[in-house]
């Protein structure tokens, strides 16, 4: 996935387009809040998935979810319901810890691709 | 006052990142003032604020949507909700809505669009209802009791005392008087100043409706009930709910109705024809009647057992002829509120005039006197209003042949005039009524102080 952070974006921000009525400085505002406060969601999210916290680690999906579906980061949709659902069901706990790595990894790429772009 | 223009929108949704988006979008609408809280606790401080709609994300921190739209609904049950949720599952959905909440909308990517219809079909709500109120208060207005029921008679200065009372608490009031005293005034003046005031209030003249009839159309009827049933049919008890039920002329309700509306009154539930199952009501009754209901419980044709749990509060209102210069009050408020409903200039009652209209008895109360002074402003040709103006009924009072001064005599044979006139010229029995003999009225007539035609 690293191979694409140069070229394709990440990201689409056609939703949050529309929504900003094409309002170029409330999407920079939406942009920056973005880098500022979703790195360290995903930051509460590692440190519950490593104390197995997995009700913690199904409410921090949960949030995170609605933002990364704004944010049009489609490579990881499926992978926040997933973590979503089986750490609030106690399913497939093995596998939860690598796929919150890969949200991990895709979240800091695309905060990178959108610092270049602000 | 809230002003018409803004409509607030609060947003509690702990993502600042989506809450903020949120924010943005409602606000590009520069009627919407849009807040955002970040917690319950913070959205909690502001609730006084009462805000038009509340956005809630189902899932916070502290405590879940639920509760928070308990809160809500407990502080205020007006301010709508609207639950914005990452969760798909229906029931909690289904339970959320029968909780109060708006809407329920998922976090996705339409989420936007349905908010935004979500909280346009909610103002147009909140202008109906708006309108309504405002409606509702000028109704109200228009029952304000001291505009309602004229006077300043002791007589009415006690049934304004009553009428306070009666507002205050859900007490069955009864209502007696003479035709045309004012009952239904007095009726919705207790209703419009309850607490029941925003509920509907119905009136049901008993002796309006044939006694078929009147069972249906107090407890309503199921379809196919009787001959005639087509469809089902509420009655006038569950059109009341909540508000008010006013049963004029009680005292003519059919004595085998009798028993049945005594039964509702006491379980607070009714039976509709050709129904099984029970509905409860909740309904504050007036009642009123022109007849002594006493005196119909004695003569058995009223049930003592409902007389007894009809009585409640009485309030006895007085017949005009007994309120001394409310008469002119009176006179004086419909002359002028008909010449402002017909546009015309403006007609003072001449002292003469006055004097006439308290010299009458007015069988017919209020309702009479009302009829009396619109007749008076047409016959007016001028801004005064004279005693030839006002049209009194032929029969005359005593009063009236009082306020003549003239002789004995004279009192003497327009007495018994009235009496031959009364009885048909029946000479035998006027002179056993009054306790005269018969000759002295036969002489009268032939020396023509009388006329027997």
């Amino acid at each position: 996935m690293n191979a694409d952070q140069n070229n394709q974006p990440l990201y689409d921000l056609s939703m949050i387009q529309t929504m900003s009525g094409g309002d170029e400085a409330f999407m920079g505002k939406m942009i920056k809040l973005f880098i500022e406060t979703v790195p360290q969601n995903v930051k509460e999210l590692l440190a519950a998935t490593d104390t197995e916290n997995w009700q913690q680690v199904s409410k921090l999906a949960h949030k995170l979810k609605s933002t990364v579906d704004s944010m049009g980061i489609k490579s990881i949709r499926d992978d926040i319901r997933q973590v979503e659902s089986d750490a609030k069901e106690n399913r497939n706990l093995n596998s939860i810890p690598s796929t919150v790595q890969k949200i991990n990894s895709v979240i800091h790429d695309c905060v990178e691709q959108l610092r270049t772009r602000i | 006052m809230k002003n018409h223009q803004s409509f607030k929108v609060y947003i509690v949704e702990d993502d600042v990142w989506y809450g903020s988006m949120l924010e943005h979008y409602l606000s590009l609408n520069p009627e919407y003032e849009v807040k955002r809280f970040e917690s319950p606790g913070e959205f909690f401080a502001s609730l006084h604020e009462t805000p038009d709609v509340v956005t809630l994300d189902y899932s916070l921190p502290d405590c879940d949507g639920a509760e928070v739209l308990k809160k809500i609904k407990e502080h205020n049950p007006d301010i709508r909700v609207i639950i914005i949720s990452g969760q798909e599952d229906v029931a909690t959905a289904i339970n959320l809505l029968k909780n109060g909440a708006f809407d329920y909308i998922v976090k996705d990517d339409d989420t936007k669009d349905r908010l935004w219809n979500s909280i346009l079909h909610l103002r147009e709500i909140r202008n109906l209802k708006e309108e309504v109120e405002i409606l509702k208060s000028q109704v109200g207005r228009k029952y304000d009791f001291s505009q309602m029921i004229l006077g300043k008679s002791e007589a009415i200065e006690k049934v304004y005392g009553l009428i306070e009372k009666a507002s205050k608490t859900n007490i069955t009031v009864s209502i007696t008087g003479e035709t045309g005293s004012g009952k239904e005034m007095v009726a919705k003046a207790i209703h419009y100043n309850s607490d029941r005031h925003k509920q509907p209030f119905v009136a049901v003249n008993v002796a309006a409706i044939p006694k078929d009839l009147i069972e249906s159309e107090l407890f309503g009827h199921e379809k196919g009930a009787f001959t005639g049933a087509a469809t089902r049919r509420i009655g006038k008890f569950e059109e009341a709910d909540k508000g008010t039920l006013f049963l004029d002329e009680i005292g003519e309700l059919d004595i085998n109705l009798q028993a049945k509306l005594l039964r509702v009154l006491q379980e607070r539930e009714i039976t509709r024809i050709g129904g099984n199952s029970v509905t409860p009501i909740n309904v504050r009754i007036i009642v009123a009647t022109h007849k002594n209901l006493m005196e119909e419980v004695k003569n058995k044709n009223f049930r003592e057992d409902l007389y007894y749990r009809l009585i409640g509060l009485p309030i006895f209102l007085p017949p005009l002829r007994e309120r001394g210069n409310d008469t002119i009050i009176l006179a004086k408020y419909f002359t002028d509120s008909f010449c402002r409903e017909n546009k015309m200039e403006k007609k003072t009652i001449s002292p003469e005039a006055q004097q006439k209209l308290l010299g009458y008895s007015f069988p017919g109360n209020v309702r009479e006197l009302k009829s009396v002074m619109e007749l008076a402003v047409v016959m007016s040709d001028t801004d005064t209003i004279l005693p030839e103006h006002i049209t009194l009924n032929a029969t005359t009072s005593i009063n009236d042949l009082l306020n003549k001064e003239t002789t004995l005599q004279e009192f003497e044979n327009q007495i018994i005039q009235h009496y031959l006139d009364k009885y048909n010229k029946d000479v035998l029995l006027v002179a056993k009524k009054l306790d005269i003999g018969k000759s002295t009225i036969y002489r009268m007539i032939q020396n023509g102080e009388l006329k027997n035609k």
